[in-house]
């Protein structure tokens, strides 16, 4: 299995030109035609903050010290994680044109897609982290980190994304499931509210919804501005690996039956 | 070193069926147990019928699909042309869509620019190339597909069967273009069902059926093992015995010895004139029904949609000989043959009277008739040559019928049998596994032969010897009397209508002097030309000196009566033609076949030998340089033959002489031949009573011509000292009663499709005359066009000329010229202002040899100048940038100079009236 992994991989590496060129086109296509082009990465989180901000403070009453941040620090990346993973579920149904000429291995669209997404919202991103940054000093120092925790959920993601992507040609009930789905998924996600703002037992299905820690993570470093706790870390990097091993293997099992249903 | 390589591969699709709103899953395996390895450099052609695998067995390589089972190993960059259109975006644009599929491939920026031209050329779509291809039709699509795919450099280029789709010329492009990648070492895997294709691309085949190879091997082998199992099963039959094998498929045969294909292409099968369709149809178009199939036997029945035809076919497998019997309705047999193709390594014929090779292959599609003629004993045997030493030697023998020889096209390659079935009796076909067996047969056939003959001799010598024998001497009256009966004689003169060969035979001193067809006509109606061979005849003789031929064509609507009679020395001919619907007739030909005895023709302007150094398709002709003759003369050579006069009396202005050599099997026959100018625009004949040729044939007087020769034909209009001839399609100039002119003088010709024709072979009539003009028009044969001439001696040295062209259908005319030829007296030549120069006393030996030409350019005034002939300006006032002028030598045979104006088509002519030259001829006298 281990062979087989590697070896797809590097053939992943060898068609790393038309990996960058699919991704780059995907941006340009997102963004044709609009006026403000990336800023809408920057606006979207913006606005969403704002109004959580507004309904919780105003109207709800809550009493968070730096509200705004707080939201803030969850919602970019789960607007990342929730339109990366709808964009690579539909993938295998939008570009079948593409897959059939089996020039290169079929995983590069997803994962082109990913990519795209991520750059996204690193663009985004790197706007909206002064504020951050002036809010409290600290967080300069620890955008390592950053990086760290952005790669996991990038990997959770890849894993998560390749299966439903595959599962999803087969049950194309998936798509339109995913929707609805992952509104429930960002209830459940403490991203406008904390875990500890939660008592058991509804705190269990936080603590089982894997999004929680990468979520906590980003939090812990740019609203507590301090070195994320390593039980959370480890956590997320072990449910990364899962996902994408379990991901890349449907994959690969389904393959050849994949190609004669697209 | 392998390009791809399958190991123990199957491929199985599930498939949803919904019947009556039931949804059930059934498991297909359209491939199973694939071992297949194609070496690198190599052409694989995958043949099968459809649904047996081939496109998932293409896509399996192209990596579209990967297998349930097994491996495929693929070595190389593929390249896939597969289903039309798959890749490509209909809203992008050719070039857009050549960039994005090309940077797929990998190709960057740079690198694509490079070969953007290249492909765009090869894609040959002009500006489509910028438009969306969703606005493309078939052939275009193919041709993009085509040229992306061979551009992007790949090491495997796969074919599915994409080629069909494009014209003539885009798929022999791209066969070009497969040769020469195979050429690079390329491999190439190609999915066709034009078996042609297969055979001459591929190193290799397999044929696929039902997701298995059944076979693998050589093209040829795997083809013919294909083509004779596809089809109904119903109607397939196979008996094998000692190695020769014979499949009755759907009213074909193919044969194969020892596994190696005898047969080719379509194998053997019936040809049948269809009364329903007015057409030929074949066997294959039947539906069969296998009878029986004994290991010896195999009897089947073909029948068409509603039974309106039906065929018996009974093959018999018997040590190594074949007899194939094919029984249908009494009247259809009259119009019934059948063809068996074999292949091209059968190089060498032999019969009891003769041998001879195969000619090389001369013809695009067309078949070529060896023209054996008849054959002894119905027999003959072909070899198969000493390289393909497997192929067995093959004997056809039919009694009493006609046997011929063709070589097909050289598109399809093969040699074909062909043989009338008019008696039921079947045609046997031996096989011979070494040459000694085959000759011992064919001598001891001969020897029976030649022991017949003598005897047949003998029995007619003993016959004169006792010619006073009672029932012998009745024989011997009947046979005089049925002689008689279909023979005319006075003087030397005696005319035989030989009733068993279909030919009028003509006889001097009782020396035939007639030799091939002899007197005969022939012409050319849906496709094929007709003689009096393929007439039904009857013969009456009405008295002594009058014999009339009843002839008639059926199947066409159309008989002919010859009505013949002799006085002394001359043989009348009249012949009239009887139509029953309208008919579609090109050529109208009256000929006289003679033994090569002549020395010397001479025509009413003319006269030379009769040698000929140039054949072309084995017809030597004598060239004229006056073919608007109806009368021609022939000295013989010795003092055993007289003289021969043939004249056509009938259509005088419309008739062109030729006289040619023919090289046929065993002899070279002059032709003497008389032919109707048949204008294209009135080509179709409706019903009635036509006289189709007068004439006469006179021997020993000196005929004298002059009073009907073409002269009398002529026109003739003049102001004081210049005078002008109009002469049926070409006109003279005279200065004080000398000739300025000489040949064809003043004509026009149109190419064609790469022929030229001239005004001058057109039919013409004169509609208005007046003291210094003339209006005459003429109809085209061969081409949709008219043209009206108006000439007018508007001064007493210029005369104007005006022709205007009518096109009656569409037509390709590339090129369209006006000629004066002139005296070769004319030394220099002048384009006033530019140049002037020498002719050279120097002729091109042929006319499609290129002329000594010494001007070509635009100008309108050209003048050819002598020191004792006027000056003649030859002038165009039709103001277009595309005429050009040209002064040249004609070819040998008129010693002339040209001087033509020119014009090139680069348009198809829509029909219509339009200006083809307006101009002036200035003749200035010597001061």
């Amino acid at each position: 299995m281990l062979g087989i992994f590697s070896n797809r991989l590097k053939d992943i590496y060898l068609h790393r030109r038309i990996l960058r060129d699919m991704a780059r086109s995907q941006i340009r296509a997102k963004y044709a035609g609009s006026r403000l082009g990336i800023w809408w990465a920057v606006i979207i989180p913006l606005i969403l903050a704002a109004c959580i901000n507004l309904i919780f403070t105003a109207v709800f009453g809550i009493k968070v010290p730096n509200y705004t941040i707080f939201v803030l620090a969850g919602i970019i990346p789960w607007l990342f994680f929730a339109n990366a993973l709808t964009e690579i579920t539909n993938s295998f149904i939008t570009n079948t044109s593409v897959l059939r000429q089996g020039i290169f291995p079929r995983e590069i669209v997803p994962i082109s897609l990913g990519i795209s997404n991520l750059l996204n919202f690193l663009i985004g991103f790197a706007i909206i982290l002064p504020i951050f940054i002036i809010v409290d000093l600290r967080v300069a120092g620890l955008l390592l980190f950053l990086l760290i925790v952005i790669a996991l959920q990038f990997i959770f993601m890849l894993g998560l994304g390749l299966f439903l992507s595959c599962a999803n040609v087969f049950l194309r009930d998936i798509a339109h499931f995913l929707s609805i789905g992952l509104m429930i998924w960002f209830w459940i996600t403490p991203v406008f509210y904390s875990l500890e703002m939660l008592s058991f037992p509804y705190r269990w299905i936080c603590l089982l919804n894997p999004m929680t820690y990468y979520i906590t993570c980003y939090r812990e470093i740019l609203f507590g501005a301090q070195m994320p706790s390593l039980v959370n870390m480890g956590i997320a990097f072990l449910i990364s690996i899962t996902s994408f091993a379990i991901g890349y293997i449907y994959f690969i099992k389904k393959e050849p039956s994949l190609l004669k249903r697209i | 070193m392998k390009a791809v390589e399958f190991k123990d591969v199957s491929e199985r699709y599930r498939i949803k069926f919904v019947r009556g709103g039931k949804v059930s899953w059934e498991e297909v395996w359209v491939l199973r147990d694939i071992n297949l390895s194609v070496e690198k450099g190599s052409v694989l052609g995958v043949i099968g019928q459809n649904g047996a695998g081939k496109t998932t067995l293409l896509k399996l390589i192209a990596g579209m699909l990967m297998p349930d089972r097994g491996r495929v190993d693929v070595d190389g960059r593929v390249s896939a042309l597969m289903e039309l259109g798959a890749g490509f975006n209909p809203e992008f644009t050719g070039r857009e869509n050549i960039m994005l599929n090309a940077r797929m491939y990998g190709w960057n920026e740079a690198r694509l620019e490079g070969i953007m031209g290249g492909i765009a050329e090869f894609a040959d779509l002009g500006r489509f190339i910028d438009a969306p291809v969703k606005y493309y039709s078939q052939g275009m699509y193919m041709r993009l597909a085509f040229a992306l795919a061979i551009f992007v450099a790949p090491d495997i280029l796969l074919i599915d069967d994409i080629l069909a789709v494009g014209d003539q010329e885009a798929q022999e492009k791209c066969i070009k273009k497969i040769l020469e990648l195979k050429k690079e070492d390329k491999t190439i895997i190609l999915v066709s069902h034009d078996m042609n294709m297969v055979s001459k691309l591929c190193d290799k085949a397999i044929l696929l059926e039902n997701g298995k190879i059944i076979q693998d091997g050589l093209p040829q082998k795997v083809i013919s093992s294909y083509l004779e199992t596809a089809g109904r099963k119903e109607g397939i039959a196979i008996i094998e015995k000692k190695g020769y094998r014979v499949v009755f498929n759907n009213g074909r045969i193919y044969l194969s010895c020892n596994g190696l294909p005898v047969t080719k292409g379509m194998g053997g099968y019936a040809a049948f004139f269809d009364a329903s369709i007015n057409n030929w149809n074949t066997s294959y178009n039947l539906y069969w029904q296998i009878g029986d199939c004994t290991p010896d036997t195999i009897t089947a029945q073909g029948r068409s949609l509603k039974d309106a035809l039906r065929q018996d076919w009974t093959i018999d497998l018997k040590d190594k000989e074949l007899r194939w019997r094919v029984r249908a309705k009494e009247k259809d047999m009259k119009r019934l043959h059948i063809d068996l193709i074999v292949g091209p390594q059968y190089s060498r014929w032999i019969a009891l009277n003769g041998n001879g090779a195969f000619p090389l292959f001369s013809h695009k599609y067309n078949w070529q008739d060896l023209g054996l003629g008849d054959l002894p004993e119905g027999i003959i045997g072909i070899d198969p040559g000493e390289e393909t030493g497997d192929l067995p030697f093959i004997i056809a023998e039919k009694q009493n019928a006609q046997i011929k020889l063709f070589n097909t096209g050289y598109e399809d390659e093969g040699r074909v049998f062909q043989c009338n079935l008019d008696k039921a009796d079947p045609i046997s076909i031996k096989f011979f596994s070494d040459k000694d067996s085959f000759d011992d047969y064919m001598k001891n056939i001969q020897r029976g032969f030649l022991l017949k003959e003598e005897k047949r001799r003998g029995l007619l010598r003993r016959e004169e010897e006792k010619g006073k024998e009672d029932l012998q001497f009745r024989q011997e009256a009947e046979r005089k009397r049925v002689f008689a009966q279909r023979t005319l004689s006075n003087g030397d003169l005696r005319l035989f209508c030989d009733l068993d060969n279909k030919t009028i035979r003509l006889y001097c001193k009782d020396r035939e002097i007639t030799a091939g067809n002899g007197l005969n006509n022939s012409f050319y109606v849906s496709g094929r030309w007709f003689n009096l061979g393929d007439a039904e005849w009857n013969i009456e003789k009405v008295s002594d000196e009058k014999l009339i031929l009843n002839l008639d064509y059926r199947p066409l609507p159309l008989s002919a009566t010859w009505h013949l009679s002799c006085s002394r020395d001359i043989l009348d001919i009249k012949v009239d033609m009887k139509l029953d619907k309208p008919i579609s007739i090109i050529n109208l030909d009256t000929r006289l076949g003679l033994q090569n005895v002549y020395k010397d023709w001479k025509s009413a302007g003319e006269e030379g030998g009769l040698s000929v150094n140039r054949y072309i398709n084995d017809i030597g002709p004598i060239r004229l340089k006056d073919n608007r003759v109806s009368q021609i003369i022939l000295t013989p050579n010795s003092n055993d033959f007289s003289k021969l006069f043939f004249e056509a009396t009938s259509h005088p202005d419309e008739i062109i002489a030729s006289i040619y050599r023919r090289k046929e099997t065993r002899e070279e026959p002059l032709y003497l031949n008389f032919s109707l100018i048949v204008p294209k625009r009135d080509e179709t004949i409706q019903p009635g009573n036509y006289s189709y040729f007068t004439g006469r044939v006179v021997l020993n007087r000196d005929v004298k011509f002059g009073e009907k020769s073409f002269l009398n034909k002529s026109i003739k209009i003049n102001k004081s000292d210049l005078k002008f001839v109009f002469e049926l399609g070409r006109g003279r100039i005279f200065w004080k009663d000398k000739e300025l002119t000489t040949g064809l003088g003043i004509y026009t010709s149109v190419n064609s499709s790469g022929i030229w024709y001239d005004s001058y072979r057109a039919a013409w009539k004169v509609q208005k005359r007046t003291d210094t003009g003339i209006i005459a028009s003429g109809d085209w044969p061969h081409l949709p066009i008219s043209q009206v001439w108006q000439m007018e001696l508007a001064d007493e040295n210029l005369i104007l000329w005006n022709a205007e062209m009518k096109i009656h259908r569409e037509v390709a005319l590339e090129i369209e010229q006006v000629n004066l030829m002139l005296s070769p007296e004319y030394g220099r030549w002048a384009i006033p202002k530019l140049q002037t120069g020498e002719f050279l006393n120097e002729y091109a030996q042929d006319y499609d040899i290129s002329p000594f030409r010494f001007w070509y350019g635009k100008t309108d005034q050209a003048e050819a100048v002598s020191e004792n002939l006027p000056r003649v300006v030859f002038k165009n006032e039709l103001k277009k940038d595309y005429m050009r002028a040209i002064v040249e030598n004609s070819d040998d045979l008129y010693r002339a100079r040209l001087l033509q104006y020119q014009k090139a088509n680069a348009d198809i002519l829509l029909p219509g009236k339009r200006l083809y030259f307006k101009g002036a001829i200035e003749i200035v006298p010597i001061p």
